[in-house]
C-alpha cells in the first residue's frame, strides 16, 4: 500500500471521531501546584507581620545575678538563658598623668566642642553625624576623637585638629554617631515616665568607647521595654541592656566587668573634663609638693593619704 | 441556522443553502484546505469546488452531520488538487511530512486493483481509533485527517513538540501492528 492511499483512507473514518477531534481543545491545566506555592508564599508574607505584631522581637539583655557570684547569666531576648564566665577586665595602663598634661587634652576637648558649634565650651545643640564621641586618650596628653564609619576624610581630620589646636588620635569606623546614641537616650526618656513597664529602669549611660548606650534595670526588664528597645535598636548593638537581679547595694563594677586584674586603682580614661584619680604613691608625692591639690578620692583610699600625713 | 434547516434548503434546491452552509462552515473548510494546500487562494478555490460537489450530492444524500460531510469533501478535493500540484513540482505544507510519517506504517508496494476491501479497512481504522485514549485519538486525527502541523498540535494539546512527535511515532507503530493483526498486508 502507498502512503497517499493510507492518507486518503484515513479520511473515511467515523465522522464522530473527526468532529470530536475538531471540537476538542485541551483546556489549560489548572496549576494547582503553582497556586499552592503562591498561596504559601502569600500566607508567609502576610503571616510574618501578624506574628511580629503579636510577638514583637525582644532586645537581648545580660543578667547580673549577684556581685559576689562568679558567673554572669547571659540571656538573649528570645533564646534560652546560658551561663558564661565573665571575661577579665582589660589591663589598665600603669602610667599616671599630672594635671598639666591632662589639661591639654581638656583644652582640646573645649576646642572641639567650640568647633562643633558649642558656645564657650558648652555642648553643641546638635552634634554632627561624623562625631562618634571623644575621650582622653590612654597616653593622657591628647584627645581621642571617634569618627563614624564613612565620614573619615583627611580634610575632616585637619579641621578637627585645627579646632583642637594640636594633634589628636582618631578612632575610626564607629558604627553609630554620638547624636544617634543621644536620640536613643531621649526616646527612652520620653516613654519611661509614662509606662509602668519601665518602672525598673535605673540608668542610661552613653559609653562612647563602646559606641553604645548602656541601659540598666533592677530586675528582669519587661517584654514591653525590651520590645521597645529592640525597635529602637534592630541590630542589637547600639543598646546594651543589663538586668541586675541581686541586691542593688552589691552591684559593683566588678560584677559588671569581672574581677579587675590590678590590685590598686590606677589612672583610667575619664570622660573629658573629669579628674584622674592618682595612685597612692602619687598621692604622697603630690601632697608633699603641692598641698593645694586636693582630690575627692573614693572611699578606702583616704587611708593611703592619711599614712602620708 | 442549524444543519437540518440548511439540508432542507439543499433538498428544496434553494441556492441560499450554499450561502448558509458557507456562513456556518466556510472557515472550517478553508482551514482544512489550507492545511493541505498551503495556499490561501488555492484553498478558497478548493472550497468553492467543494460547495458545488455538495450541491450535487445533496440530494440524494442526507448527511447526519453537514459539517463532517463538507469537511470530508473538502479534504478529498484538496488532496486531489495536491496530487495535481505535486505532479507539477509544487509542494510545501504538511502533506509531504505526513506522507513521510505514514511510510512507517505501509510498505509502499502497489495494491492490486480490487484487492483492498475499503469497508473492512475503514472498520479496522475505526477499531484502532476506538481503542485509543481520547487525547491520542484526537492527536492522530488532527495530524492525519486535518493535517495540522506539529507546532499547531503542540499548542492545541499543550504538549511540547517532542512529546507530539514521540506520541505520533508510537501511534503509527500501534496502527501498523493493529492492521497486521486485522489481516491487512500493508
Amino acid at each position: 500500500m502507498k502512503n497517499h492511499e493510507l492518507l486518503e483512507l484515513i479520511g473515511d473514518v467515523n465522522e464522530d471521531y473527526v468532529l470530536e477531534a475538531e471540537d476538542n481543545v485541551v483546556k489549560p491545566r489548572f496549576g494547582w501546584r503553582k497556586l499552592a506555592v503562591c498561596a504559601a508564599c502569600v500566607a508567609l508574607v502576610l503571616a510574618y507581620p501578624v506574628y511580629r505584631a503579636v510577638h514583637p522581637p525582644l532586645h537581648s539583655y545580660t543578667v547580673l545575678e549577684d556581685a559576689t557570684g562568679p558567673q554572669v547569666l547571659a540571656q538573649g531576648g528570645s533564646g534560652t538563658p546560658e551561663l558564661s564566665t565573665p571575661e577579665p577586665a582589660p589591663a589598665v595602663d600603669d602610667q599616671h598623668y599630672d594635671v598639666s598634661v591632662q589639661a591639654r587634652a581638656n583644652a582640646q576637648y573645649q576646642g572641639l566642642l567650640n568647633g562643633m558649634g558649642g558656645q564657650e565650651g558648652c555642648e553643641p545643640k546638635i552634634y554632627p553625624d561624623w562625631y562618634g564621641g571623644s575621650w582622653i586618650h590612654d597616653t593622657g596628653d591628647r584627645l581621642a576623637v571617634a569618627l563614624v564609619d564613612g565620614f573619615h576624610t583627611s580634610e575632616l581630620e585637619a579641621q578637627i585638629e585645627e579646632w583642637c589646636g594640636g594633634e589628636v588620635v582618631f578612632v575610626q569606623d564607629m558604627k553609630y554617631s554620638y547624636a544617634h546614641l543621644l536620640s536613643l537616650h531621649d526616646q527612652i526618656l520620653q516613654v519611661w515616665p509614662e509606662d509602668n513597664a519601665w518602672s525598673t529602669l535605673t540608668s542610661i549611660v552613653t559609653d562612647m568607647k563602646a559606641n553604645c548606650l548602656e541601659v540598666g534595670f533592677s530586675g528582669i526588664p519587661s517584654d514591653t521595654a525590651l520590645a521597645f528597645l529592640a525597635q529602637l535598636d534592630p541590630d542589637g548593638d547600639a543598646i546594651q541592656v543589663q538586668a541586675f537581679t541581686g541586691k542593688l547595694d552589691t552591684l559593683t563594677d566588678e560584677a559588671v566587668k569581672g574581677p579587675a586584674t590590678n590590685s590598686e586603682p590606677d589612672a583610667y580614661a575619664p570622660a573629658p573634663g573629669g579628674v584622674t584619680h592618682p595612685t597612692a604613691e602619687e598621692g604622697k608625692q603630690m601632697k608633699e609638693e603641692n598641698r593645694a591639690a586636693v582630690y575627692d578620692l573614693p572611699q578606702g583610699k583616704d587611708d593611703v593619704i592619711a599614712e602620708g600625713e | 441556522m442549524d444543519d437540518s434547516q440548511i439540508i432542507e434548503l439543499f433538498f428544496a434546491r434553494d441556492e441560499s443553502a450554499i450561502q448558509a452552509a458557507q456562513g456556518e462552515y466556510g472557515a472550517y473548510c478553508t482551514a482544512i484546505a489550507h492545511n493541505i494546500l498551503n495556499d490561501r487562494g488555492a484553498a478558497e478555490e478548493c472550497v468553492n469546488d467543494a460547495w458545488l460537489r455538495c450541491w450535487q450530492s445533496i440530494p440524494p444524500q442526507r448527511p447526519r452531520s453537514l459539517k463532517s460531510f463538507v469537511g470530508r469533501i473538502v479534504r478529498n478535493q484538496a488532496l486531489s488538487v495536491r496530487r495535481g500540484d505535486t505532479a507539477q513540482k509544487r509542494g510545501g505544507g504538511e502533506v509531504p511530512l505526513a506522507l513521510d510519517e505514514l511510510s512507517e506504517v505501509v510498505s509502499g508496494g502497489e495494491t492490486p486493483e480490487g484487492a483492498l476491501d475499503r469497508a473492512a479497512f475503514r472498520a479496522a481504522l475505526n477499531g484502532f481509533l476506538a481503542g485509543l485514549p481520547e487525547q491520542h485519538r484526537n492527536l492522530f486525527l488532527r495530524r492525519y485527517w486535518y493535517l495540522d502541523s506539529t507546532q499547531q498540535l503542540a499548542k492545541r494539546f499543550r504538549m511540547s513538540r517532542t512529546q507530539v512527535t514521540t506520541t505520533l511515532h508510537r501511534l503509527r507503530q500501534k496502527l501498523r501492528v493493529h492492521l497486521e493483526q486485522e489481516g491487512f498486508k500493508v
